[in-house]
């Protein structure tokens, strides 16, 4: 071994200077400090003999480094870091197999996570193949050390056949690195996600599946543990059918139910984090911040409940995002799992829904309680879970849409009105007709009951109207109002429906009409007019929800079922012709669409009169028929006619009348005439305003038609504000990340950087890439047109340019996608896709 | 002018990643100033209760500049390398600052007074281990970053093998070796003083 120059005496680098020989002398103690602990620790001591007999400045300088060494035990390793799982198969737990470790000789891996990583081993006494799962080092801590020896003994007396039994804990050490671990039952399963997707595993299979985990998460109850981390890979289908819930207890115990704790892994968190109740969040509403009770166990169950049996989870992350994750979580309601799967009774539903409330308090109180109340399920028994009533639900409704409650009481005033009608208009002329004391009774019955709704509205209170305190007060009445009487009950759900329905939420819409028309089948069969009436209406419904198929068939139903109980031309026949007419270009039968409305509509003009408001919709229709043909005078010249009779109809002061004119204005614009446009869009926007307030959908259409005219007519600041009002609307009624939103700012953007605005113009692309991002993903095309714009907008220096087009082409985008277009509004048309663009076209319907 | 973090970012780090190491300089700012803003952010009672594991922090950084974009392991590990230096910057200015003022007298417990806390619990002197480490980069400048990695920005050794681009065993020994000789300076200068 040839001589170090200038060792010092007590072995340390000199620091101070000729760093280039300290650093070559370093470099040489390193690799003989290398070979040393690579040796077994019993032939070291004659490896340093054999350099003390060369140098032995150098041999003691390595004898101190190799004490320091086995000293270090955990000294630098990391706090915690070392759960930082940057990537699957990084670690490398291959690197245990063939090991014996406290006894147990290490087999296999079965799988490797955030928290640590299972082996399969066998255990020398008793002799059996065990699951053992060490915790990561950097999870260890002295507190996790003792926690595992004060609460393991605890676990370790969980046995049920339902749970995979934790026979020990231990404290392992692993080369002088400290590896806590648990040795568990060794199951040989497959995971539950994957014991689900089998299709021909029936409901009440799944249902039995559900009520063992729960009775399995119930012994644990009785037994004060708490889950905390209650998902399908953490229960196993074990061969005998009975699923076994794994590591009960363990996420306490790793002290990683701490949602942050386990942010180590964005994988790995996302699907943890969608079974994990708001609770867990720390959300104040939940109850509690961050406390974590039976009661949460109970909300992953019903997750898992609606996972196995609609094949999703209640709540979707597209973007994969954390914060959006839990925001979700926390803030929003679960859709009703029949949505998902309609083939679930609802009884089912009502058993999930209650184990997933957002509001714990209304949750089962124990997972006894909830596996009972499958027992009875699968039994036939009537279930102890109740629906969340209307009038809970419309509370919540109207919680979440601050928005358009101001909306809602001139919805409702409207709507109280037509009834009050109807109910005039069936007893003058249909009494005879109609089996007329049943229908009267039940229009007038439900006219009282909107009647009382609208008076608990107090006068004194002014113009606005706590539209929450009314529908809360009134539909605590729908109870008691109309018990035994399903057809009075069936109207109200209808009308609830409807309300709905011009909310625009189609989806709470939807699911009203199908009770009314469960109500109405069951009550009057399925070929009674208000039967009938429910089907269209649900048909309108589906088809605003993009289900063309559902719509098609209960469109059909109610065309066959009205001609031959009303006839060919009768009114309701007719619309729903109209209906179908106007579902038809969704197929890209525009030909025959436009023919088929020029039938309805000749026969509507036959028989109800050329002013009546079905005709006037059939001929707005037929306008934008034309319109989508491109025969631009055509359409323009049928608004006109349009808007004047509904004008004559209901007078200046009407939605629709607002609505035509709003077309009219639309088409003046097609035409060029812009600065006529103007002024109708002016007249149409505050009659919308006026009427419908201004938190409605239809002002924002029309905010939005006169600034896209502003800005054709180049008046690019006089553009932007009907843009922020378009805007301001929808992110409060559809929320600041929806894509009509995007759309609108995409437009707001634009028009700044068109009017030379652009620092305004990128500081709003800047803020529409990161929404865009949440929507549509980071590298959608949609997201990256806007980021296109933002550097445009930003005038950039070439080289910065080119990074980004250097970083897109890195995506997935083609090279035409980055080329600069003129062609903005063709970019702008193609933001959102056609059957989601913001609907141009005034919105006229009837049922 | 709005400038686009995520964009920089992922930029950066690809050109970090293809050796340019200005790249990685002017990484430093950006990622320093999203700890910093992320570890006032999360402890200013956001999560009260919570104790935040630094490595989250990091983490959180990770996910709010590089986000979802499809990165190569590669580039993330540049980023972790980045954070690792941003880290041991902000622990140490931060554990000087508390120093200095806990002798000038009061002083409201700070959101950097937790994870620093992390980082000491295993009564580690986070000052002389800056500076240790710092003569420990005159010596090697491969095993001083092997530290950084491991230990603020939590790395495992496959993980540091892939950032650096060494074999893992090269790694293991250079951990080894740095791990001892850091022990033997801080300790061994605590025991002789």
């Amino acid at each position: 071994m040839p001589d170090v120059p200038d060792a010092n005496p007590d072995g340390k680098p000199n620091t101070s200077s000729g760093d280039a020989s300290a650093g070559a002398r370093w470099t040489r103690m390193s690799d003989l400090f290398g070979d040393a602990i690579e040796l077994p620790s019993d032939r070291r001591a004659a490896f340093i003999e054999q350099l003390a007999r060369s140098d032995t400045t150098l041999s003691a300088e390595l004898d101190r480094l190799l004490r320091f060494h086995a000293a270090a035990g955990a000294f630098l390793e990391p706090p915690i870091a070392a759960s930082l799982q940057l990537g699957a198969g990084l670690d490398a737990p291959h690197a245990f197999v063939g090991r014996t470790i406290d006894g147990y000789r290490i087999l296999r891996t079965i799988a490797t996570g955030g928290m640590g990583v299972v082996f399969e081993a066998e255990q020398e006494s008793p002799a059996r193949r065990v699951a053992l799962k060490f915790v990561h080092p950097g999870l260890a801590s002295r507190a996790l050390s003792q926690r595992l020896v004060r609460e393991g003994a605890a676990l370790a007396r969980l046995r049920h056949p339902g749970i995979a039994q934790i026979f020990a804990v231990g404290n392992g050490d692993v080369d002088g690195t400290p590896f806590p671990y648990l040795v568990m039952e060794l199951v040989d399963g497959k995971p539950l996600n994957e014991v689900a997707a089998d299709p021909t595993l029936g409901t009440r299979a799944r249902v039995a599946m559900l009520i063992a985990i729960a009775e399995a998460v119930q012994h644990a109850q009785e037994k004060g543990v708490i889950h905390r981390d209650l998902k399908p890979s953490n229960v196993l289908g074990a061969p005998d059918g009975r699923p076994r819930v794994l590591d009960f207890g363990v996420a306490r115990l790793l002290d990683a139910d701490s949602p942050l704790s386990m942010a180590t892994m964005p994988g790995m968190l996302v699907g943890t984090l969608r079974y994990m109740s708001p609770e867990q969040f720390g959300d104040g509403s939940g109850g509690g911040s961050g406390e974590v009770d039976t009661r949460s166990d109970i909300y992953s169950l019903g997750v898992m409940a609606y996972e196995l049996l609609s094949g999703r989870l209640p709540f979707d992350a597209p973007s994969g995002s954390i914060a959006e994750t839990i925001r979700v979580i926390v803030e929003c309601e679960p859709p009703p799992l029949r949505r998902f799967a309609p083939s679930v009774g609802r009884d089912l539903e009502c058993i999930v829904m209650k184990a997933i409330d957002r509001d714990r308090n209304r949750r089962y109180s124990s997972a006894g309680a909830l596996a009972a109340d499958f027992q009875r399920f699968l039994d036939g028994e009537p279930i102890e879970a109740r629906p969340a009533t209307t009038a809970y639900q419309l509370t919540r409704f109207a919680a979440r849409h601050r928005g358009v409650v101001a909306g809602i009481a001139a919805t409702l005033l409207v709507l109280l009105l037509g009834l009050v009608l109807y109910a005039g208009e069936a007893d003058r002329a249909h009494r005879e007709a109609l089996r007329a004391t049943d229908a009267a009774n039940t229009s007038q019955a439900v006219s009282d009951f909107m009647v009382r709704m609208m008076a608990r509205v107090d006068p004194n209170r002014g113009g606005s109207v706590d539209i929450r305190a009314l529908v809360r007060g009134a539909l605590d009445d729908i109870a008691p109002s109309f018990e035994a009487q399903p057809i009075q009950a069936a109207a109200v759900h209808n009308e609830m429906g409807t309300i709905f329905y011009n909310l625009r939420d189609y989806e709470s819409a939807a699911q009203e009409y199908e009770i009314a028309l469960r109500l109405r089948d069951a009550a009057l069969g399925p070929n009674a007019e208000a039967s009938l009436d429910s089907v269209n209406a649900l048909g309108q419904t589906k088809a605003q929800l993009g289900h063309h198929d559902e719509a098609t068939a209960l469109y059909r139903r109610a065309l066959d079922g009205r001609r031959s109980l009303l006839g060919e031309d009768a009114p309701k026949t007719l619309i729903v012709r109209s209906n179908m007419a106007v579902a038809l270009p969704v197929e890209g039968k525009h030909a025959e669409a436009e023919a088929m409305l020029r039938e309805v509509l000749a026969s509507q003009e036959r028989t109800l009169g050329d002013g009546a408001k079905a005709t006037l919709i059939t001929m707005g229709n037929i306008a934008s028929a034309c319109r989508r043909d491109r025969r631009y005078e055509e359409a323009y010249e049928l608004r006109c006619t349009c808007y004047e009779r509904f004008l004559a109809l209901n007078g200046r002061d009407h939605a629709m009348t607002a609505i035509a004119e709003n077309a009219v204005a639309q088409s003046l614009h097609d035409l060029g005439r812009l600065s006529e446009s103007d002024d109708r869009f002016r007249a149409a926007r505050d009659g919308l305003a006026r009427t419908l307030g201004p938190d409605h959908r239809d002002t924002a259409v029309a905010e939005n038609n006169w600034g896209e005219l502003l800005v054709d007519a180049r008046r690019f600041d006089e553009a932007v504000p009907h843009f922020v009002a378009a805007r301001a609307i929808h992110e409060r009624i559809s929320g600041p990340d929806h894509r009509v939103t995007l759309a609108i700012i995409n437009r707001q953007a634009s028009a700044l950087a068109a009017g030379g605005r652009r620092a305004e113009a990128a500081e709003l692309y800047h803020e529409l890439v990161e929404r865009s991002g949440r929507t549509f993903g980071p590298s959608h095309g949609r997201t990256i047109d806007v980021a296109l714009s933002e550097a445009e907008a930003i005038a950039p220096p070439l080289s910065r340019l080119r990074k980004r087009c250097w970083y897109y082409s890195k995506r997935r985008q083609p090279l035409s996608r980055l080329a600069p277009s003129n062609a903005r509004r063709e970019r702008h048309a193609s933001f959102i896709p056609p059957n989601e663009r913001i609907a141009a076209e005034p919105s006229l319907s009837e049922r | 002018m709005a400038t686009h973090p995520a964009d920089d970012v992922t930029i950066l780090l690809a050109a970090a990643t293809a050796g340019d190491d200005a790249a990685a300089n002017r990484l430093l700012p950006l990622v320093y100033e999203e700890l910093r803003g992320l570890a006032a952010s999360y402890l200013r009672g956001e999560s009260a209760g919570h104790t935040l594991p630094p490595t989250a922090l990091v983490h959180g950084a990770y996910l709010k500049l590089v986000g979802q974009r499809e990165t190569h392991w590669k580039d993330r590990g540049h980023f972790f390398a980045v954070a690792a230096t941003a880290m041991r910057r902000i622990l140490v200015n931060h554990v000087r600052d508390r120093r200095r003022l806990k002798r000038g007298g009061d002083r409201g417990r700070e959101a950097l007074d937790d994870i620093a806390d992390r980082f000491e619990e295993g009564s580690i002197d986070l000052l002389a281990l800056d500076a240790a480490l710092d003569r420990l980069r005159h010596l090697s400048e491969r095993q001083a970053r092997v530290v950084e990695l491991r230990f603020f920005a939590g790395l495992t050794p496959p993980q540091v093998a892939e950032v650096t681009g060494e074999s893992e065993r090269s790694v293991h020994r250079d951990w080894a070796a740095a791990r001892a000789w850091l022990r033997g300076e801080i300790e061994g200068k605590d025991r002789d003083a």
